[in-house]
């Protein structure tokens, strides 16, 4: 709206506050004068007599009749038509009037006159100039009429000057000057305040357009945002320091089998089985310093079974606390394609070795049946037990994998899977150099699987020697603090890796090897199968030195019982964050 | 419902009140009965008559409002007069009145200006024997016991300040010429019969 618009109607409605305010002012002040006069009449002459009788006197019937007749028509319109132009203009008029009956019933005593002055005070409060007008008009008239005709009414003599009502007036006008110069102040005040509401109101109307534009684009976002967390394959979670729920999606409450109500008066505890208060308070400094972590672990339904997660974390400021932001995604599926990814490349791996093994069979059947025939009796027994121990290895090998752990020893889980690697390495110009240090540390871990992970990079390995080479697999105790560390490393002199494939040969599915020679899943495999044992992968290369080093955490005896018993109660994945593997 | 219009009730209104002020004003400057005073100081009045001194009498109704200005001119006129004139003062009290009835406001005022003296009037014998009929009537006798003025010292019903009796007394006091000796009086009635008499000199 027009700011000189609004500002006019703010002033209107300012002066129409103020003129029906004054009105009822007025209103009372005259019956309060109406009043007032009848009881000034009954107190100074209520009786007139006759000798011994007497009557009501006449200025107690003026003061009733006359006064109520001057106050009836200004406090009929105060309170009929209050605040319009007419009606103040009557109540100067009945104002004056009622001046000049004071002053007649006091006698025309110069101090009743004092009330015309009063009166046009008072009018002054209309901030109207031309009501100061009107009145003064009534009393000049009143003047000049009766002190014309009546002069000791007015004056309180009988001979005056027939310019007194001047003086009488220039009075009244002299006061006048004053008051309608207040009122003009007064109406230039109200309308600098009319302008700076009108001002204020314009900019509270643009801020509040600019706040309903920007609560609408939040509000627009916010839903966008809704969508996209309430429609997401992976649950949300919003926790707070305590780890109790603030809020969740929806697929959240699907995963679990929970209802978003029972959810948010449930903590993590409640839904991560393993999972304390000093876990969770750790996890808090992990993220103050890393800001995320990725960590697996597992979840229990509201039916008690549980399952596989990967979380991803983070902290997060809402409303002035700090909360835990939880990325959950439900890995079951993902364990079963790893488990099966496992087992082809596994079978991958015997049908190559099956070369090997029908290698190493077929000399020794081949004496077995030279001698056969001429029915000697001098058959190699070790060559036929060699032949029985490798078919063995080969067939624990191809087992299906159990993700079961437990305490075995690193040098052993080495020389059974060594068996294998023999029967590839005699197949090629590569020379083998074993060195397992003696005395090793038990490790808490999956001898099928880390089996995988010797024979997965000795075949890697040879696999870099097409021209021959050397093969090394050597372990060894790094004690450092806190933790320490078995080491197994496991080098060639091959053609190395260069520099730029370092970064994915770790990656699934990526291999140099030729079409049908590999599947591009070993070396990530094993960096799966690391990770799990918590232990981290390093590769150096260059040409004619690669040195892949699998680091295993030592347990304490304390250690291996606590994850040994937690293994055999719920199995919660690993009781600290994984770290990603180096490269 | 009759509606009228708001110019019409205005001057409907203002007339009305016009109306009103204007019989207010003829009550107020309506005289009451004049006073037929004796030419000599009457013989029977139980006032001694005047020993080289003028004398001022006054007759008044002791509830009279209107006769307040009256007392008010009076205590004026003494004080300007500065003993050269005796006051009396007769309150009017009805036959068979309690002792006290007359002793009012206004005979508090006549009693507290100096030279005045108030006296009661029972049945307003003496104020008759004056002629006196209505509050406020005033009498200058000089001192050979002549009549010099019969009149009010108001100018109207209740109205005190300058007026002709007022001027015209004070300038009889004084010993100085003056044209009016009569003035119409303002005031309530002495009695309650009010034979119709021409009063004046």
């Amino acid at each position: 709206m027009n700011i000189a618009r609004r500002t006019e109607e703010l002033f209107s409605a300012h002066q129409r506050n103020i003129n029906g305010r004054t009105d009822r002012l007025f209103m009372g002040l005259m019956l309060f004068q109406w009043l007032g006069s009848i009881a000034a009449a009954f107190w100074i002459s209520p009786k007139t007599w006759s000798g011994p009788m007497s009557q009501t006197h006449i200025h107690v019937w003026a003061a009733v009749f006359l006064g109520g007749a001057i106050t009836l028509l200004p406090v009929l319109l105060a309170l009929k038509r209050p605040g319009q132009t007419p009606t103040r203009h009557v109540i100067a008029a009945g104002q004056a009037l009622m001046s000049a009956l004071l002053i007649h019933l006091m006698g025309g005593r110069i101090e009743t006159h004092f009330h015309v002055f009063g009166s046009l005070a008072f009018l002054a409060f209309y901030r109207d100039w031309r009501v100061l007008i009107t009145a003064s008009v009534i009393v000049a008239a009143d003047h000049l009429l009766r002190g014309f005709y009546w002069p000791q009414s007015v004056y309180g003599v009988l001979s005056v000057s027939n310019w007194r009502w001047a003086e009488h007036a220039a009075w009244v006008v002299y006061e006048d000057v004053f008051l309608v110069r207040s009122c003009l102040q007064s109406i230039q005040e109200m309308r600098d305040i009319a302008w700076h509401r009108a001002r204020l109101e314009d900019t509270n109307r643009t801020i509040q357009e600019e706040i309903g534009r920007r609560t609408a684009e939040l509000s627009s976002s916010e839903k966008r945002f809704r969508v996209l967390v309430e429609n997401a394959a992976d649950a949300f979670f919003l926790a707070d320091a305590e780890g109790r729920f603030i809020d969740m999606n929806r697929r959240a409450c699907e995963l679990l089998g929970y209802t978003r109500e029972e959810l948010l008066g449930m903590t993590v505890m409640d839904i991560s089985p393993g999972f304390s208060r000093a876990i969770l308070e750790q996890l808090a400094v992990t993220l103050s310093f890393q800001g995320q972590a990725l960590r697996e672990g597992k979840h229990r339904r509201k039916d008690g079974t549980t399952f596989p997660t990967e979380v991803s974390l983070g902290l997060a400021d809402h409303d002035g606390r700090q909360c835990f932001i939880a990325l959950v995604r439900d890995i079951s599926e993902r364990r079963k394609m790893e488990a099966r990814m496992q087992q082809s490349e596994k079978l991958s791996a015997v049908g190559q070795l099956a070369a090997g093994v029908a290698h190493e069979i077929n000399n020794p059947l081949g004496v077995i049946l030279g001698f056969s025939q001429g029915m000697s009796r001098q058959v190699k027994a070790g060559d036929a037990l060699r032949c029985k121990t490798l078919v063995q290895n080969l067939l624990t090998f191809a087992r299906t994998s159990q993700s079961d752990r437990g305490v075995i020893s690193l040098n052993e889980t080495i020389q059974q899977a060594m068996a294998l690697v023999e029967t590839q390495v005699k197949l090629t110009s590569v020379s083998l150099q074993v060195g397992l240090a003696k005395g090793l540390p038990m490790v808490l871990g999956n001898k099928n699987q880390l089996q995988q992970v010797v024979l997965n990079l000795a075949k890697n390995a040879i696999d870099a020697m097409p021209n021959g080479g050397t093969l090394s697999i050597a372990t060894e105790l790094l004690e450092s603090k806190p933790h320490s560390w078995i080491c197994l490393k496991v080098a060639d002199t091959g053609t190395g890796i260069p520099s730029a494939l370092l970064q994915k040969i770790f990656e699934p599915f990526f291999t140099t090897k030729p079409v049908g020679q590999g599947t591009g899943l070993g070396l990530s495999l094993i960096s799966e199968i690391v990770q799990k044992h918590s232990g981290t992968l390093d590769v150096t290369s260059r040409p004619g030195a690669t040195v892949f080093t699998v680091k295993l955490p030592v347990r304490t005896g304390r250690e291996m019982e606590e994850c040994l018993r937690a293994l055999e109660t719920q199995k919660p994945a690993m009781a600290s964050v994984v770290p990603y593997h180096k490269v | 419902m009759i509606r009228i219009d708001l110019w019409t009730a205005v001057s409907l209104w203002l007339s009305i009140v016009c109306l009103g002020m204007a019989g207010l004003q003829r009550y107020e400057t309506k005289p009451g009965t004049a006073a037929a005073a004796p030419v000599r100081w009457a013989a029977d009045s139980r006032i001694a008559p005047p020993a080289g001194r003028m004398i001022l009498l006054m007759a008044l109704h002791p509830r009279c409002p209107c006769s307040r200005a009256s007392i008010g001119e009076l205590d004026g006129l003494m004080a300007r007069a500065r003993g050269r004139v005796s006051a009396f003062v007769l309150f009017y009290a009805p036959a068979g009145a309690a002792q006290g009835w007359e002793k009012t406001g206004l005979w508090r005022s006549a009693a507290a200006i100096p030279g005045v003296t108030p006296l009661r009037d029972d049945d307003a014998v003496e104020s008759r024997r004056w002629g006196a009929l209505t509050s406020g009537q005033t009498l200058l006798y000089d001192a050979q016991g002549r009549l010099l003025f019969s009149g009010g010292i108001t100018s109207s019903r209740g109205h005190s300040g300058r007026n002709q009796g007022t001027e015209a007394v004070h300038a009889l006091i004084m010993g100085e010429k003056t044209s009016p000796r009569g003035t119409p009086v303002y005031g309530c009635a002495l009695t309650a019969a009010r034979p119709k008499v021409d009063g004046g000199i």
